[in-house]
């Protein structure tokens, strides 16, 4: 009984191949765009992801509780390397790296006729080892060119500004934590591009044995980033270390709190994947609702022949829900295919938003982060199954009225109209 | 931009001495001694404020003061040397400790350079840190160098006596179109008009930033100025600077050749 109703169906598609076309274009634009769409987003929002919680943020800081709003050189964290063995021993914890801050002036410290002039900078020093790995501050610099031992990684803006470049020699001029003053010389290692701002734009980074010294710290740090498992359970991990009794004076905070306009950017994100999966929900109910309609009352007389001859009405209503079906998965396939098509070939070459928005810049800034304007879509096979299973439901739904109302034919009036 | 401070800044770090332009008609140089600050009983405005922007100025000028910075883990104590010539010049050199000796501030004009013997490096300082730390104390580089004058950045009235401490109360409120750190002063001198007593600076939102306060009136080179300056900045605690000036040569040989930067690094 199948395979017939099925050919019927199926044939009944070919009868007016315009509106079938129709049809399963519209449903396919719009499985092409969901799927499309949410490709770019995904790509968006899982190199901000990294971005985010990888060398700025981590997934969750600590800081002295008055840090984050004064940032006076001397808010630290005490202690440092017992509270790092502390954080060590929480098992979802994966690494843990402080960091030191402190302004500063720097200029070129090559000798030249005229003084150079000073600049304001940002002594940073950090767990070279830990921020030379994949997402960190330094990742991408060879071994040769990390800093430590009296060399220093100079932001790529403030070099620029400074008009220094690899190899020469930079004055930096600070303040130590009590405030007194401190200066030195240190060679310039590498120039670094980094996501993080402040760094790239002010940044002298340094070994945290140079900053220590530099700064007159010992076994103490401004920040300590913790990396844990998953970013998604930062909160969890965030209010486990604030309960730990080396940390009861500290603030300590998921990334989540110490940015919550990404929060707010998720959020989005959420009703965006579900707005864009209404669109297609409606495209494909508005035009498998119509061909349904239409080649239903088109052939009014022919459900009016097949119930005479006996045919039971729940294959008739079968047979048009089956056909809406066909139409719909016709349709989500040619989408999907063009779809993850197009979604899989720019997640390898990567698609340039600069382009779209006519700006030379390789990047844009966005709450102290510069984002690339490179996306690299990502490829999610459940938003094409979230399309299709979206396609078919509103297909059975759409074609269910057209079919009850064939099925509820009097044979007898049927084949008169 | 106010200028008792920075002239005062200059005078303790320095013994700055401005140049008299012209000269100051109302009283001997060299002596402060009973210019009349009184005119028919009442105190004559004018005249005090004339006396106090004049008051640090000579030609040029060499001494010797100490620097107290106080900081609420460490204190830290240096000797400075200073030279100025005229307004616009000065060279400031770290004596003591032995750290910081031979750092250098050299002012000319609106410029600033610090030498930094520990990296033998000079740098400019840029118009966008004038108002950091001068050598980690609460001074700002702006104190050293901005050029600004009561009467021209200024509207000044007398409000009457002060309590404590004792002395006229003077309020010094910034024009318009100033463009500075401070809303207004309150300053208080000394009865007779011819010393400062305690300065209050307000910000520009009208909050107390900072108390400066003159002590120990002393005789440098016939002069009659106040020894020592301290800084106390408003919700720091723990910290203050004080100046201390120890010898102050008035007019004596500073060639036009020390304020550069050659000089700047030499080995002292």
């Amino acid at each position: 009984m199948f395979p017939t109703t099925f050919s019927i169906a199926w044939r009944n598609l070919g009868r007016n191949k315009r509106r079938t076309l129709l049809g399963a274009l519209a449903i396919a634009v719009g499985q092409f765009t969901l799927v499309f769409v949410n490709g770019i987003m995904s790509g968006t929002f899982s190199t901000m992801m990294e971005t985010v919680t990888g060398p700025l943020l981590g997934h969750v800081q600590i800081h002295h509780k008055d840090w984050r709003r004064e940032r006076a050189p001397d808010l630290y964290i005490d202690r440092l390397s017992e509270v790092k063995k502390t954080l060590m021993s929480i098992p979802e914890v994966t690494s843990v790296s402080s960091r030191m801050y402190a302004s500063a002036l720097v200029a070129s410290g090559e000798k030249k006729e005229e003084p150079a002039d000073a600049e304001p900078g940002m002594v940073v020093g950090l767990d070279v080892g830990n921020e030379s790995q994949q997402g960190g501050v330094l990742e991408g610099l060879t071994s040769a060119n990390l800093p430590g031992q009296g060399r220093v990684a100079v932001g790529r803006v403030l070099a620029t500004r400074l008009g220094v470049k690899e190899g020469d020699l930079l004055a930096v001029i600070g303040q130590d934590v009590d405030g007194f003053p401190a200066t030195d010389l240190y060679e310039i290692s590498a120039l670094v591009d980094t996501s993080v701002d402040v760094i790239k734009t002010l940044g002298i980074v340094m070994s945290e044995r140079d900053a220590n010294t530099f700064l007159a710290l010992s076994d103490q740090a401004h920040e300590i980033v913790v990396q844990g498992e998953d970013y998604r359970n930062a909160e969890a991990l965030a209010a486990r270390m604030s309960s730990l009794p080396s940390l009861a004076d500290a603030e300590v905070i998921p990334w989540m709190e110490a940015m919550p306009i990404l929060v707010r950017m998720l959020d989005m994100k959420k009703w965006m994947d579900f707005i864009f999966l209404a669109i297609v929900f409606v495209a494909a109910a508005a035009g498998i609702a119509n061909t349904a309609m239409m080649s239903t009352f088109e052939r009014i007389r022919e459900f009016g022949m097949l119930l005479a001859m006996g045919v039971r009405p729940f294959r008739v209503v079968f047979m048009v829900i089956l056909e809406s079906v066909l139409l719909g998965l016709i349709g989500v396939a040619v989408g999907s295919i063009a779809g993850s098509f197009l979604v899989l070939h720019f997640s390898e070459t990567g698609l340039n938003y600069a382009a779209f928005a006519s700006v030379e810049a390789q990047d844009v800034s966005f709450a102290g982060m510069s984002f690339s304007y490179f996306i690299y879509p990502v490829f999610e096979l459940r938003y094409v199954l979230f399309g299709v299973l979206a396609v078919v439901l509103t297909s059975i739904a759409a074609a269910a009225w057209p079919a009850a109302l064939a099925a509820r034919l009097e044979p007898v009036k049927a084949l008169r109209s | 931009m106010d200028f008792i401070l920075r002239r005062t800044v200059l005078v303790c770090l320095s013994a700055v001495v401005w140049t008299l332009p012209s000269t100051t008609p109302s009283f001997p140089q060299g002596s402060n001694a009973e210019p009349g600050f009184f005119t028919s009983g009442k105190l004559d405005l004018d005249k005090v404020v004339a006396h106090f922007e004049d008051l640090y100025r000579s030609k040029s000028s060499i001494s010797t003061a100490t620097l107290i910075i106080t900081k609420p883990r460490r204190t830290k104590t240096m000797t400075l040397t200073s030279w100025t010539r005229g307004r616009d010049k000065a060279l400031i050199v770290v004596q003591s400790p032995a750290r910081e000796k031979g750092t250098a501030t050299l002012k000319v004009d609106q410029n600033l350079w610090n030498y930094l013997p520990r990296i033998n490096r000079t740098v400019r300082i840029p118009p966008s840190m004038m108002l950091g730390s001068w050598m980690g104390s609460d001074f700002t580089n702006d104190d050293l160098v901005r050029e600004s004058s009561f009467t021209e950045d200024y509207f000044y009235e007398l409000v009457g006596t002060s309590e404590d401490p004792e002395g006229w109360l003077i309020r010094f409120t910034a024009k318009p179109d100033m463009v500075g750190l401070w809303n207004r002063f309150d300053w208080v001198v000394s009865k007779d008009g011819s010393i400062p007593v305690q300065a209050k600076y307000y910000d520009r939102k009208d909050r107390l930033a900072r108390t400066i306060t003159w002590e120990d009136v002393r005789l440098f080179d016939g002069r009659k100025i106040p020894a020592k300056m301290t800084l106390l900045p408003e919700g720091e605690e723990g910290q203050q600077t004080v100046m201390i000036y120890e010898e102050i040569d008035f007019d004596g040989d500073v060639p036009a050749s020390t304020f550069s930067l050659s000089t700047l690094e030499q080995e002292r």
